[in-house]
């Protein structure tokens, strides 16, 4: 049997509900999918026509949550305002604007840290910012 | 998720192209070599935001081309197991379906689509529908990575819309 | 006692009729032998218990010492030991033993060893073979004919016993385990060769090999077979035609040889004779399904409409609920037939679920009541499971205590698995569990590979598990497939092992019969499924696919009268209306589509071409163009006749064919012989010498010129290229195909990817290596007019560059180099990236004609790969 033990690289499994992305995005700044939209619309150069490409920019704005550029940074800075939730988190927060905080829990697991009141508290602000923007 | 990361590629270049016009070649051939390519790594690189830095050019002694370590910075998309994200439904049939999530393709299996919804294949588009739901082409749901598959040059997945919170959005 | 145990003594001799060699002794002296069994003929039970050997060993060396040195009773002993080879003498003329004893004397004098002591009581190492004694010699027979051989040997030996010249060997045996050989005893090679001369099915000429003495022994050795055959274990038929089916026992025959197999038939429904129905003929077309070239025919339930319209309602009687037909009964589909055990095989079976399940629905496709068939499996694959953890493996426990833990294997001793604990309470502790009570564990999202079965390399990400059953999504064609998790493993890597089996890989057209092709659409182990141009799918072996056939630039007309291709978006116009992308066309008339929607076949179908629309219409302007120039014979040349060639899927002749050649290396080095055929690497070469045509590897032949001397194959070819030149076109098949190949990848050679034909660069041009073609938007072209710069990196050029003759002379020729150095043409069709590209062409023409400037200039601005196909051909044309 021990012939057939072989060496098995014990790679960190990536787990993102417990905020494991790998030693490459561990530290990665994350954008939130207004951002990408943002980015892609306003190159300065010809978009690349790479299938990835489009159907990126296809995706981001069909799921946008905001539209401008200062509705994104005030959804950031609401969210910096929390210093537990790491750029993953705040990310995932502003992508899928949960309701609540169950909701915001059961999507995004790791955020059981955090207190339901003071979650609430920021997703019924980030709410009420993206009933506004206009 | 999206990320803002800083990458590093290497292009040859043959001394045909040393001279005024060098630069801008290395740019346009950063640009075209990386973006919209995927590796295992550091997923789909969506597109360069800056360069960063093109490299000094080491000329490689033997072919006389020269080599350049361009740092850029670029979006890149990388999904992770245990992500929730946003996706619209593509094809259906009987064993599930697939959603785009960006340039991501990810399958949900009917056995992790829930008791609830029923193929229906009589539908036209074919669909999966429970009593007031129906996930059909371009339908949007909300849906858990449970597992990725890296190839060099694409990443698949699959997805489940099994547990609360998931599934049909509005 | 001693009377008793001598008895056994000759049973047991009885039973290894073959061996009358001392050997080990392996009799259970301790258990007393059943009466009856001593009249039987049973293998001798083994025991292979350590223990009990050591145990006779000390009984052995008890009596070695007491009895002391006893010379008449060793004689006897001798005797009784050899007594297999006296048994009939004595019985025809009552021999006393004494004298039968000084026969055996005489006949081992030599024999130094003088073992004394008591038969009964002897230490095994005794036994042993030594270099005194006769030697075992391995002859090679006829696979299958062992057991025959052995007896006729033995009747040669009783036959010859009383003439001047008996045999001299000492006996015979053969072992089912060891196929195509015997052995012999006997002291000299010569008695052998003596012995087996004449006989049919042996080959000396294989040479008589001496069998070391310490092997001798182990050939002898039987071993233990706990034979498990229960009524509803599964088995697996080891020959005929129904080899590697998997069968259900249903009952055994009383003395454990035979068992009631239920399995399901193979019943061939298209027989060759079906009208002609002589019980001769019948039988030879029975014999011809048993050989393994001709196709069986596939598993199918009986059933007696569809046999009783083939075969004649006569061939097929009804008794009760069970049909006959020719000889088998037939019961609820299945057939039922009795086997020999040794014709089955009772382990390793590993039925796959599929079988399982094929079993289980039994003939009316309607799901039975299989509980307890899955538990038989359960059963099996839980003893096998054991075998399979690996160190690093999740499993869980799923009985006995500790149920319901999980955690990752550390390591194995025997049956005890330690594992380390994931689960709450046990996290991180070291939990030994019996190996039979854990299995691995696989959750969704896991990337698994199937180790073993007929998935076996398939990976995929798992969707659901179900007790023991895992269903992965697999990788390679989006399916969803069931396997026990014992077959299963973490895996990272992607199998691609599956995709490509031979040579041939998932969606390849292959050529199946003269008349047959068809598109694999599924790879399985060693085999491939491919739905043929009528819509037949089948299973097929490697060996039986003929070629890979290239139908990339197939073309054909859909229901619109545009031109159809490879890799089109089309829809069906009638039937019904299913969309798919044009994996193949075979003759012009047969469109292969694959859509992944569709569950049938792996999404490949087929239908006629004329028959599908496009769904993404092209301009017609673009198409009357690209039609303009594929319909001009004129311009073309031979690339029409590639058109239709390739349309037909087979592609242009290889210039090799019709050769006269003589072998270099090799076996047949040195005969003379005509290229038949060929095939990649390989080509078919018809001997003069015997009219025999064999296959032969290219890099081993050379042409023979009608003087006897010898050219390379290329040249050669080359040269009868040029004889021939006007009569088709030039081009590789593959040209094109893996031109635009290049062009695409963008990885061009940079200039070292110049092949050395080329390395001869025209002096005059300004940026002879340049890569224009490389990035067309970067205005390389424009700068550097070299246009053979980048066709050097096309592997179609370096191709043709290795053909020495013309190429190396043409660098040389002035013409040559006039034309590189020439300017003009490409001025003309410098204009955008594909011209650089078109400039390729016309360079060399420069020194035929005008008229070259027009046709190039006409293909060129079309940038597609069928545009540049006919200039490349046109161009080939000109320059030979």
């Amino acid at each position: 049997m021990t012939t057939r033990l072989r060496h098995r690289p014990q790679a960190e499994e990536e787990d993102a509900s417990v905020l494991k992305l790998g030693p490459a995005f561990n530290n990665a700044g994350c954008l939130l999918i207004s951002e990408v939209k943002y980015l892609l619309e306003n190159r300065d150069k010809d978009a690349p026509d790479t299938a990835v490409y489009n159907k990126t920019l296809e995706y981001v704005k069909a799921f946008a949550k905001f539209n401008t550029t200062e509705a994104a940074s005030a959804v950031r800075e609401t969210l910096r305002r929390e210093p537990l939730l790491t750029q993953f988190e705040t990310a995932q927060i502003a992508n899928l604007c949960p309701a609540d905080a169950e909701e915001a829990k059961s999507t995004i697991p790791s955020l059981v840290k955090i207190d339901d009141d003071r979650l609430n508290a920021l997703l019924s602000e980030i709410q009420t910012m993206r009933r506004f923007q206009s | 998720m999206f990320f803002i990361k800083e990458l590093t590629h290497t292009i040859l270049l043959h001394p045909s192209y040393f001279g005024p016009r060098m630069l801008q070649f290395l740019e346009s051939k950063l640009y075209s070599d990386v973006e919209g390519t995927c590796s295992g790594q550091f997923g789909y690189i969506i597109a360069v935001v800056s360069i960063l830095d093109i490299g000094k050019g080491v000329v490689l002694s033997g072919s006389g081309q020269a080599e350049f370590v361009t740092r850029y910075r670029a979006i890149v998309f990388k999904p992770f197991k245990g992500e929730v994200v946003d996706g619209v439904v593509g094809n259906v049939n009987k064993m599930g379906f697939f959603a785009d999530v960006g340039p991501l393709t990810c399958f949900v299996s009917h056995q992790l689509i829930g008791p609830d919804f029923r193929y229906d294949a009589n539908s036209n588009p074919p669909s999966f529908a429970s009593q007031d739901q129906i996930i059909e082409k371009n339908t949007r749901v909300r849906l858990k990575i449970v597992g990725t598959r890296v190839d060099a040059t694409e990443i698949f997945a699959i997805g489940t819309i099994k547990e609360d919170h998931l599934g049909v959005i509005d | 006692m001693d009377e008793e145990e001598d008895e056994d003594e000759e049973d047991e001799e009885d039973g290894d009729m073959d061996s009358g060699r001392p050997k080990k002794r392996t009799k259970h002296r301790h258990k007393k032998r059943n009466a009856v069994n001593r009249f039987l003929d049973v293998e001798a039970e083994v025991d292979e218990d350590e223990e009990e050997d050591e145990d006779e060993e000390d009984y052995g060396r008890e009596g070695f010492i007491e009895e002391g040195v006893d010379e008449e009773v060793d004689d006897m002993r001798r005797a009784v030991d050899h007594a297999r080879l006296n048994r009939r003498e004595r019985e025809l003329d009552d021999q006393d033993l004494a004298r039968i004893a000084e026969d055996m004397k005489k006949r081992y004098n030599q024999s130094a060893v003088r073992y004394t002591g008591d038969m009964n009581e002897i230490p095994q190492r005794l036994l042993m073979p030594s270099v005194h004694d006769a030697n075992l010699w391995q002859v090679r027979v006829r696979p299958g004919k062992e057991r025959d051989i052995v007896f006729s040997l033995m009747r040669k030996a009783i036959d010859l016993e009383y003439t001047n010249k008996p045999l001299s060997i000492l006996s015979a045996f053969q072992r089912d385990s060891l196929p195509g050989m015997i052995y012999v005893e006997a002291r000299s090679s010569k008695q052998v060769s003596e012995a087996i001369n004449g006989l049919v099915g042996i080959f000396p000429s294989r040479g008589i090999n001496l069998v070391p003495i310490e092997e001798m022994a182990s050939l002898l050795q039987i071993k233990k077979q706990d034979l498990t055959v229960t009524p509803g274990s599964w088995v697996r038929i080891r020959r005929g035609k129904y080899q590697g089916d998997l069968a259900q026992v249903m009952d055994i025959t009383e003395n454990g040889e035979e068992v009631g197999l239920k399995f399901i038939p193979r019943i061939d429904l298209n027989p060759k004779d079906d009208t002609t129905a002589d019980g001769k003929k019948r039988k030879k077309m029975g014999f011809g399904n048993m050989s393994s070239t001709t196709m069986r025919p596939p598993q199918r339930f009986f059933n007696y409409e569809e046999v009783a319209k083939v075969y004649g309602r006569k061939q097929v009687s009804k008794r009760n609920q069970v049909y006959v037909f020719q000889n088998d009964t037939y019961k609820d589909g299945f057939i039922e037939k009795d086997f020999k055990l040794s014709a089955l095989q009772l382990e390793n079976v590993n039925p796959t679920l599929d079988e399982i399940t094929q079993f289980a629905r039994g003939m009316d496709g309607a799901e039975n009541d299989n509980a307890v068939d899955l538990t038989i499996i359960a059963e099996a694959s839980r003893k096998a499971a054991i075998a399979v953890l690996q160190p690093g493996d999740h499993v869980e426990v799923f009985e006995g205590e500790q149920t319901g833990v999980d955690g990752v294997v550390q390591s194995m001793e025997g049956d005890v698995v330690t594992i380390i604990a994931n689960s709450m309470e046990l996290e991180n502790q070291r939990v030994d569990v019996p190996a039979r009570s854990v299995r691995k564990k696989f959750k969704p999202g896991d990337h698994v590979k199937v180790m073993t079965g007929k998935n076996a390399d398939e990976t995929g990400l798992v969707v659901s598990v179900e007790n023991n059953v895992v269903t992965f999504l697999s990788d390679m064609s989006m399916q969803e497939v069931s396997v026990f998790s014992k077959d299963l493993r973490e895996a990272a890597e992607v199998g691609s092992g599956t995709n490509v089996v031979g040579n041939y890989e998932l969606h390849d057209l292959v050529q199946l019969d003269l008349q047959t092709v068809g598109v694999i659409y599924k790879t399985e182990w060693d085999s491939f499924r491919v739905l043929d141009q009528n819509g037949q799918t089948r299973l097929v072996q490697p060996h039986q696919i003929s070629m890979r056939r290239d139908s990339n630039r197939a073309i054909a007309t859909d229901s619109e009268g545009h031109e159809l291709r490879v890799g089109d978006n089309v829809k069906e116009i009638d039937g019904e209306g299913r969309k798919g992308r044009v994996l193949h066309i075979h003759q012009s008339h047969f469109a292969f589509l694959h859509n992944r929607d569709y569950n049938e076949n792996g999404g490949v179908f087929v239908t006629r071409a004329r028959s599908l629309a496009s769904l993404a219409p092209r301009g017609n302007l673009l198409k009357a163009g690209t039609d303009l120039s594929k319909m001009n014979p004129a311009m073309s040349g031979g690339a029409g006749g590639g058109m239709v060639g390739s349309a037909m899927g087979r592609g242009p002749r290889d210039w090799v064919i019709g050769l006269s050649v003589s072998v270099i290396r090799g076996t047949y080095k040195g005969y003379v012989g005509t290229i038949k055929d060929t095939n990649g690497p390989v080509a078919r070469v018809e001997l003069h010498t015997n009219n025999k045509i064999i296959t032969i590897e290219r890099d081993k032949l050379k042409a023979r010129n009608p003087d006897g001397t010898l050219v390379p194959l290329d040249q050669a070819a080359f040269n009868g290229r040029g004889k021939w030149g006007n009569t088709g076109n030039m081009g590789p098949p593959r040209t094109i195909g893996s031109y635009q190949g290049g062009r695409q990848g963008g990885t061009g050679g940079w200039g070292g990817a110049t092949p050395g034909g080329w390395a001869v660069p025209p002096s005059h041009t300004p940026n002879p290596y340049n890569n224009s073609g490389k990035t067309p938007a970067w205005g390389g072209s424009s700068r550097t007019p070299n246009p053979y710069a980048d066709s050097g990196k096309t592997p179609a050029w370096s191709a043709m560059s290795r053909t020495p003759n013309p190429y190396a002379d043409g660098s040389r020729t002035p013409a040559w180099n006039v034309g590189s150095r020439t300017p003009n043409p490409y001025a003309g069709g410098s204009g955008g990236a594909s011209s650089g590209w078109g400039g390729a062409t016309p360079g060399r023409p420069t020194e035929s004609s005008g008229g070259w400037g027009l046709s190039s200039g006409g293909a060129s601005p079309n940038k597609n790969g069928g545009g540049w196909g006919s200039s490349n051909d046109t161009w080939v044309c000109y320059c030979f």
